[in-house]
């Protein structure tokens, strides 16, 4: 017999799979203890926790009156350059509303947790012809990064000493470099869950982008014809990058705040935009250039 | 004083205004038929049933009453009615007993004479329910929220007998004399019962916000006893 109340945490990949890797679950009653595990990639101030096996876990005896908060982390082989082991999390779905109880019976309510990379990994490096600029002094967020000390002559390997390299966690990052004769370095960097990005400090105050991961942008966004249907959860050759919540009522350029930018390798891509409202589909074809970013506006969605 | 007195009291005073108008004329209904309840059950967010009372099936109905006759068109009187429905892991009997009041709108000695009614009852409902599983899909999740799979309910069998609650039932009819003691009629009506918040009912059925309400089509026999006396 099950007890009144149990949830059932299913840990799925990005592409819907079992992650078998034991993983601890957290369940918080507030949002602060979430978010400042969530910072440091361990449970803090949790109510509960159980640590899932071969993918599920349980927790039983938990009031339905009041959300909880769910937090699952594991660190595991990125596949980037460099052999990387990135933080995995489910830092973009984290409420859990739905408990509930019957007077006479039971209820189990199962939940899919989506565990996806929570950091990319960025890389700085200047060529020889900047040499008189050294050392190059980077702060990501206002935070100290790294400084660069020596040039390279062709692009680097993430190891090598002429790179300063660190994960970065997913979202938009502003980057602000300086050198001691005056070259000063902005830009707004979005980094990816997953993403590398090996980017040149070229010139003064020219950032290119070499990476593979970073060759170009798509910028996706709606008018107010798709309010009812918002938000959108956007995915691209099947692995979601993100969601639109809001419309525009103008035209949006890319990297615009009311829009969705992602960064992509060059290529053709074929995007899906689902309605977590009334469950319409948009799909779009578009193509990724060197250092361009394409638009995508969501047509009207009619399911 | 409760509603329970004020039933009471008026309920014992029925046989005071039966004797006051002994010499008008008394009838006996007696009549059957059936029920339809709301269609589709409804449910909350949760796919819990918040109208426990919904989707039943087709049920019977059976019941009597007997009028005093005021005058030509207006009567009052008591009933009694009991009707009974079932769906998929549910079963609801309700017996009740009331006081009505009756408008012909054309005499009532007339060989056509249509109708209307209106009655407040004390109701006593049973249901039951038998052990079951329900799985329910939720539609898609909000922003930050964790998407749901599945909500797994297993319910567990209870019985709840002669719960009561009041209720009001209303309607309208067409009697038809066949000869001076004998009507036929047909009649059709909404009853109403205010049982969501019944003690028992809501603590066994947490998220019903919904009463007990049905729609019922009867024929009868209306037996005329006593002929009625002029005075002038």
């Amino acid at each position: 017999m099950l007890p009144p109340t149990r949830l059932t945490v299913n840990l799925l990949d990005t592409n819907g799979s079992p992650i078998v890797t034991p993983i601890n679950v957290y369940l918080f009653t507030n949002l602060t203890d979430y978010t400042n595990s969530t910072h440091y990639y361990r449970g803090i101030n949790y109510l509960k926790s159980d640590t899932a096996v071969n993918g599920v876990c349980f927790f039983d005896t938990l009031k339905t009156e009041t959300p909880y908060y769910i937090y699952a982390h594991y660190k595991n082989y990125s596949g980037l350059s460099g052999g990387y082991y990135i933080d995995f999390d489910n830092e973009d779905k984290y409420i859990v509303d739905s408990l509930t109880k019957l007077a006479n019976g039971t209820s189990n309510t199962s939940i899919n947790l989506i565990l996806s990379p929570a950091n990319g990994l960025v890389s700085f490096w200047t060529p020889t012809a900047n040499s008189p600029s050294l050392p190059i002094t980077i702060t990501l967020d206002n935070n100290l990064f790294g400084s660069i000390t020596e040039p390279s002559a062709t692009t680097p390997t993430y190891f090598d000493k002429t790179t300063v390299t660190a994960l970065v966690p997913k979202g938009k990052h502003s980057l602000y470099a300086e050198s001691p004769n005056g070259c000063v370095w902005t830009e707004e960097l979005v980094v990816k869950g997953g993403g590398d990005y090996s980017l040149e400090l070229y010139g003064c105050g020219s950032v290119n982008s070499n990476n593979a991961n970073g060759n170009g942008n798509v910028t996706f966004w709606t008018d107010s014809s798709n309010a009812a249907a918002l938000p959108f959860t956007i995915s691209i050759n099947g692995d979601t990058v993100g969601i639109i919540y809001n419309t525009s009522p103008f035209e949006l350029p890319c990297f615009s705040a009311g829009g969705l930018t992602v960064p992509l390798p060059l290529g053709n891509y074929t995007s899906l935009a689902i309605s977590q409202t009334n469950g319409c589909q948009l799909e779009n074809n578009f193509t990724i250039t060197s250092g361009g970013c394409t638009v995508v506006k969501l047509t009207t969605c009619e399911k | 004083m409760n509603r329970w007195h004020s039933a009471v009291i008026c309920f014992c005073m029925l046989p005071a205004a039966v004797m006051a108008q002994f010499e008008k004329k008394v009838s006996v209904y007696i009549d059957a038929g059936v029920t339809a309840s709301p269609k589709s059950e409804r449910l909350n967010t949760k796919g819990q049933p918040t109208d426990i009372f919904g989707a039943y099936k087709s049920g019977q109905l059976v019941g009597g009453a007997i009028l005093y006759s005021l005058d030509d068109h207006f009567s009052v009187g008591g009933s009694v009615r009991a009707m009974r429905a079932a769906k998929p892991y549910y079963s609801l009997l309700v017996t009740s007993v009331g006081g009505m009041a009756k408008y012909n709108i054309l005499p009532s000695g007339k060989k056509i004479s249509p109708y209307v009614f209106f009655e407040g009852n004390l109701s006593f409902v049973s249901m039951g329910q038998k052990n079951h599983i329900s799985n329910y899909q939720p539609p898609g999740s909000t922003a930050d929220t964790v998407p749901v799979a599945n909500i797994k309910y297993t319910y567990a069998a209870y019985n709840l007998f002669f719960v009561p609650a009041f209720g009001i039932y209303s309607g309208g009819g067409v009697d038809i004399r066949l000869k001076e003691s004998l009507n036929f009629f047909v009649q059709a009506g909404f009853n109403e019962c205010f049982a969501k918040n019944a003690k028992l009912i809501k603590a066994n059925n947490l998220s019903n916000t919904s009463n007990l309400g049905y729609w019922n089509l009867v024929v009868g026999i209306r037996l005329n006893l006593f002929k009625k006396k002029t005075f002038y």
